[in-house]
């Protein structure tokens, strides 16, 4: 458990202690700890032990060793807010980290039964497909596949889509997105998915699904996106008198 | 001029696996027809076959038995974020036996972190509460739940494996949720979180903590959780901002 009792093992314990420095700010972003020597003094502790509790922070992302330099805090954590229809980049601006996107793919392909039916059209219909990779600080953060029906935004064929985000673009062609579901699995990366990712091939990353709708019930988008979770939380804001019974995608 | 393509024939043979067990509506641990069978249901190779079966494994849709085939995985819990009391509420819509265990219970004194979190100065008395939730008896959540003792001094008193703990706060104290937040993140189960969801060690699950707050903002409890990705699907409904 992610509790402080004495009883709980060392490396756990240890493990909560760099953790609430760093949350407190005790310990700061992108300067070194303690050496694993120190720590393994101050607390008079097997050395093993303070690597195993520093191992996983490194794992979560709050760590980062550099050989032969020491170890560091990160900290850089992106906040993204699940309840905000934002784009990628605009949700980075505002967390002050430079973003960008590349696209890998964008084609038009037919609908076939899967999508057919998400999106209520004919399995021969066509559908625009874009792959991206979207960038935090040059670094890789999330691989991202949107779908959206031919009919629904035609001159998509000829918009740099490396340029604007998908709520911009909606935005300058007046369709309103009023709602969308999300939902969040952590699945396992296959190996050309992690190299684009820059994590080890079997990673677990963060699976966002998310379908989003029109003012007319209708689905305008279906999209996929693989975050790595050593990059980024998730926030979401909950009230007393929201969304109860709502449901969610089937 | 966009090209138009026919999509890779892997994807398209996830989509054809995906698109067969939701047009069938094939309940969890249903055996899919063989893989000769799907491959000339759709016309596709057996390779192709075998690495779309590998990408739905990964993704947790199907699992493969040696020797017995390709089965229907089993369909996760959606507990949508939003939602007050996530996990009970969305067992009870979705028809699934939910059991508590009880893991712990215990008075400490506030350290420094819970002291920020709940407002409350270092060294009061904290009410700590350890459960293990089950889905039909399959564990998926532990939960460990901190609470201001002196304000709710009789939470030893109850049995909070068939108590809910918010309508013991709402009945005896009058503590209504009003509003919370929370984060979710990845993290991997140490070796006692391991032996009580039952998965191997350094498996990665969903750890989600936040604080919620009554109707005069103060926040009276601070939770983490850690729950099994295979059990458990998070969701959440986004709106424009008004």
């Amino acid at each position: 458990m992610k509790g402080v009792s004495y009883k709980a093992p060392i490396y756990l314990q240890l493990r909560e202690v760099i953790r609430n420095k760093i949350e407190s700010g005790e310990y700061k972003p992108s300067i070194t700890i303690p050496s694993e020597k120190e720590l393994a003094d101050t607390y008079g502790i097997n050395r093993l032990t303070v690597r195993n509790a520093i191992d996983a922070l490194v794992k979560e992302g709050l760590l980062k060793r550099v050989h032969g330099k020491g170890i560091y805090v990160m900290n850089n954590k992106v906040n993204r807010d699940l309840e905000t229809l934002a784009g990628f980049s605009q949700t980075m601006h505002e967390k002050n980290k430079r973003a960008y996107v590349k696209v890998r793919v964008k084609l038009l392909r037919l609908a076939g039964e899967k999508y057919g039916y998400i999106f209520g059209i004919s399995p021969e219909e066509k559908l625009f497909c874009i792959k991206r990779t979207c960038f935090a600080d040059d670094e890789p953060v999330s691989l991202e596949e949107v779908l959206i029906p031919f009919k629904v935004l035609p001159e998509l064929e000829k918009i740099d889509v490396s340029v604007f985000s998908m709520y911009e673009i909606y935005k300058f062609y007046n369709i309103e997105i009023t709602k969308a579901y999300q939902t969040v699995d952590l699945v396992r990366l296959d190996a050309k998915e992690a190299k684009l990712l820059g994590v080890e091939r079997d990673s677990s990353v963060m699976l966002f699904e998310s379908i989003s709708y029109n003012q007319d019930n209708e689905v305008i988008e279906y999209s996929k996106n693989y975050t790595r979770g050593d990059h980024c939380d998730f926030i979401v804001h909950y009230h007393g008198d929201t969304v109860r019974d709502e449901g969610a995608p089937g | 001029m966009l090209k138009q393509f026919r999509s890779r024939p892997l994807d398209e043979a996830v989509e054809k696996i995906e698109h067969y067990i939701i047009k069938n509506k094939l309940s969890p641990h249903t055996r899919m027809p063989s893989e000769r069978d799907m491959c000339d249901m759709w016309d596709i190779n057996r390779t192709t076959l075998r690495s779309a079966i590998q990408r739905l494994t990964r993704e947790g849709k199907v699992y493969s038995r040696r020797g017995s085939g390709t089965f229907v995985a089993t369909e996760k819990l959606l507990c949508n974020l939003q939602d007050l009391k996530t996990i009970s509420d969305a067992a009870r819509r979705s028809n699934r036996k939910l059991s508590t265990k009880v893991l712990d219970t215990r008075i400490i004194e506030c350290p420094k972190q819970i002291s920020k979190k709940l407002c409350v100065p270092l060294g009061h008395k904290i009410f700590v509460l350890n459960r293990l939730r089950l889905l039909d008896n399959i564990p998926v959540c532990l939960e460990t739940m901190y609470l201001n003792y002196e304000r709710y001094p009789t939470l030893d008193k109850h049995d909070f494996s068939v108590e809910s703990l918010y309508h013991v706060l709402g009945e005896e104290f009058g503590t209504k949720i009003q509003r919370g937040e929370q984060t979710l993140s990845v993290t991997y189960s140490t070796e006692e979180e391991s032996a009580f969801l039952k998965v191997p060690i350094q498996t990665p699950v969903f750890f989600l903590r936040g604080i919620s707050l009554d109707s005069d903002d103060v926040p009276f409890e601070y939770f983490k959780n850690i729950s099994r990705s295979d059990q458990i699907r998070y969701a959440s409904v986004l709106r424009e901002h008004s």
